[in-house]
């Protein structure tokens, strides 16, 4: 069952125009999102969006949503608030810290590398992130759908 | 609250205790609350600052190494806490102050600014490179004052519910005490009262009061074993008492009788004395035996003056006199006292002044012998301490309320007057005021204390005063009712009396052959026809043969006395059932007088008899005559 609700979605360069959110540098940078026990296999580009900006924090399976971020002061933090804010990693860090402080959703979880990344997000459930440079276990991919 | 609960002991016990407990309570009452709330508000701020410093580490932590953990559970510890307004991050950068977040809804910065009003707001400064500001905790001041009030509301209860116990354990306590002195104060007041209870009906544990209860008991068993000796003692004495006033009674019956009789004795030889002496007086022209008479007369009229103030003075000293009030004119009583002394003014040569006030009504109510007496004897001591000069009587109205008369009497000399040393000294019985005035003047001393006993009796004092070579005054104040106006034909009957009584036929009944003689030699100038017998039986033949206008009785007769023989002829005799009979009689006390007009004697004259005497009774005989 659980190898059924790991899905890998290998997100391609060539996506740019399906994957809006994610457009920026999209051409030389190669990024995964990967997921564990999130309960869709698929997400739409506008979930995805919603997720990383922390506006939820239940998946549909009742698992609680964690976001895992590269540290921010990475580069990869700073690709991903491209990504998620198109701002600086100081912005997303900002924005983050409201939200959490608001209560509105769960505290982010940072790590060093994508190795740690993966290593978290395989041991913990309703865990979702974004790698960069780096292969991961086809059971944490999750795919994206063009669809809004 | 009657006052003997306010005066009670369990009140005054009790209310000291619960006014410094009350005290006391209100005093915590109003500074617990006060320094609760102040070290409430102090800790609150205390732990807002303790709290605001934490989330501002926790945030500069979480921006510094990227772990949001410890924002995270600051902010849960803050949603739990229901006196936050908000916590906000406020950051600060060129463009001035904006509110990044807060908690618990994303608010603007003037929404801040409104909830900050009535709040408690603490922030701290953010160490972090990441983001400059600091955060911003608001604590409801309502809430604060809520808090305080939920936290005080029990221990009002509960010091109102403690106040409420004290207040009846205080009164039970103050009871317990005081209700055993309660039982003791009624216990000493039933012996006081003379119930001598044996036992203290109450239980106590209390020692002391034990010990006062069991001195009370014993203090009873002595009181009643004291009561039980005095009564017996009491009943003893009372029957003592009862004996001694029997032979008391017995002994003042023996020595009224004593003196009535001794009076009747003394004034029976006297009757014949003055009686003859007065004859004589007028008839020896013998100017040697004429001087021998005349003493003769001043001494035994002086004797007879000593016995009746020694009798008087007795009787009213064993107060067995009372006031016998009838309707008299003052004036007439007056001017007989006035007509008796006439003759001693004309032989002292000084002058005599009446001063009546012609406001006195006709008549007053008052024991006319009483007055008579006591004017008398003020007169009588005027006139013989007066060598020269006057003495003046003035009689006044005073005051009038009513039917009441308040009347003044001043009799004033101009005699030797009195030492002021001596004025109090001559009012006691048997003194005057030196042995000098005794000698020359003579008397027993007795005349003011009769004036003063009388005066008593009339509800009054006497008044004296005097100058020493000057004279005296004497005055005193009666209040008089006002009797029955006189009408014209009564006052013109008193003015047309007459001396005429010719004709009047006389009865003189005595057994002393002497007193027989003495009145036929007084009336024998004086055209009457008067018969004399020896004995109540021969009165008795003659009244059945005669006509009589007037009977002289007298009372002291062997086998029928004079009030036996009274009672007789109005009874027996046809002819003189209606033929007025006056008591004749030795017997000067002054309540037999009246005893005999309440019989129905028309008159009563004592002995001596003498012309004046005679001639007053046939002038007021002829007038009933004339006026019948």
């Amino acid at each position: 069952m659980a190898s059924n609700l790991k899905l890998i979605i290998l997100v391609l360069t060539f996506l740019p125009f399906e994957f809006d959110v994610f457009s920026q540098d999209s051409e030389t940078t190669s990024f995964w999102i990967i997921g564990n026990n999130v309960s869709d296999s698929t997400l739409s580009n506008s979930e995805l969006q919603s997720i990383f900006l922390g506006d939820f924090e239940n998946w549909k399976n009742g698992k609680r949503v964690k976001v895992v971020f590269h540290r921010s002061q990475t580069n990869e933090f700073e690709q991903t608030s491209n990504l998620i804010l198109n701002s600086t990693a100081n912005e997303l860090k900002k924005y983050w810290l409201s939200i959490v402080f608001q209560g509105r959703a769960n505290s982010p979880v940072f790590k060093d590398s994508c190795e740690d990344i993966i290593e978290y997000v395989e041991r913990n459930e309703g865990t979702i992130a974004i790698i960069y440079n780096a292969i991961p276990p086809s059971d944490l991919l999750i795919k994206v759908s063009n669809n809004e | 609250m009657n006052n003997s609960f306010i005066n009670g002991i369990t009140f005054r016990v009790w209310f000291p205790y619960v006014s410094f407990v009350t005290l006391l309570i209100i005093i915590l009452l109003i500074y617990f609350p006060k320094r609760q709330e102040q070290l409430l508000k102090q800790y609150e701020l205390q732990e807002l600052q303790s709290l605001v410093n934490t989330t501002a580490l926790a945030i500069s932590i979480s921006l510094n190494i990227d772990d949001f953990s410890g924002v995270e559970s600051t902010i849960d510890y803050i949603s739990r806490r229901e006196e936050i307004l908000f916590a906000a991050i406020i950051m600060t950068d060129d463009s001035g102050e904006t509110v990044l977040t807060s908690y618990p809804n994303s608010l603007g910065l003037d929404e801040l600014n409104n909830l900050q009003v009535n709040a408690i707001i603490k922030q701290q400064k953010l160490s972090t490179s990441a983001l400059e500001g600091y955060v911003r905790i608001a604590v409801s001041d309502q809430f604060l004052i809520d808090r305080i009030s939920r936290i005080n509301r029990p221990i009002y209860i509960i010091v109102t519910v403690v106040f409420l116990i004290m207040l009846i354990v205080s009164y039970l306590i103050a009871k317990k005490y005081s209700d055993p002195i309660k039982v003791i104060t009624g216990y000493a007041s039933l012996l006081e009262s003379g119930d001598y209870k044996p036992n203290v009906d109450f239980q106590t544990d209390i020692s002391e009061i034990k010990r006062l209860i069991s001195a009370l008991e014993s203090l009873s068993l002595t009181l009643k074993k004291q009561r039980d000796a005095e009564k017996a003692f009491s009943e003893e004495l009372e029957t003592k008492i009862e004996d001694r006033t029997i032979e008391l009674k017995r002994a003042l019956v023996a020595k009224d009788e004593f003196l009535s009789t001794m009076s009747h004795e003394i004034r029976t030889p006297l009757n014949s004395i003055i009686g003859f002496s007065d004859l004589l007086k007028d008839r020896i022209t013998d100017e040697k035996n004429g001087k021998m008479i005349k003493s003769l007369n001043y001494s035994s009229k002086h004797l007879l003056s000593l016995i009746n103030d020694i009798l008087d003075f007795s009787k009213l000293s064993s107060d067995s006199i009372s006031l016998q009030n009838e309707e008299v004119d003052l004036r007439e009583i007056i001017n007989q006292i006035k007509n008796q002394f006439i003759p001693v003014f004309t032989e002292k040569q000084i002058n005599l002044e009446l001063n009546i006030d012609q406001k006195l009504s006709g008549k007053h109510v008052l024991d006319k012998v009483r007055i008579s007496q006591l004017l008398y004897n003020l007169i009588s001591n005027a006139v013989k301490f007066t060598e020269e000069g006057s003495v003046i009587i003035d009689i006044f109205l005073k005051e009038e309320i009513d039917d009441k008369q308040t009347i003044a009497f001043k009799i004033s000399d101009t005699g030797i007057g009195i030492n002021q040393a001596d004025i109090r000294k001559i009012q006691q019985p048997f003194i005057q005021a030196s042995s000098n005035i005794s000698n020359k003047f003579g008397g027993t001393g007795l005349g003011l204390s009769i004036v003063n006993k009388l005066l008593e009796l009339f509800n009054s004092e006497l008044h004296i005063e005097s100058e020493l070579g000057r004279g005296s005054e004497f005055s005193f104040e009666l209040t008089l009712s006002k009797g029955k106006a006189m009408s014209d034909e009564q006052i013109q009957a008193d003015l047309t009396v007459t001396e005429d009584h010719r004709n009047l036929e006389l009865l003189y009944v005595d057994d002393m052959k002497m007193n027989l003689y003495v009145l036929e030699e007084v009336v024998r100038d004086m055209n009457v026809n008067l018969d004399i017998c020896e004995s109540a039986t021969d009165s008795f033949k003659l009244c059945d043969k005669k006509k009589y206008d007037l009977i002289l009785m007298d009372i002291r007769m062997p086998e029928i006395d004079g009030v036996a023989a009274f009672k007789h002829i109005k009874e027996n005799s046809i002819k003189n059932r209606i033929t007025p009979i006056a008591a004749f009689t030795a017997n000067v006390e002054l309540i037999n007088s009246n005893k005999y007009l309440k019989m129905g004697f028309c008159s009563h004259i004592t002995k001596p008899v003498t012309q004046e005497k005679i001639k007053e009774l046939l002038i007021s005989i002829s007038n009933e005559s004339i006026s019948n």
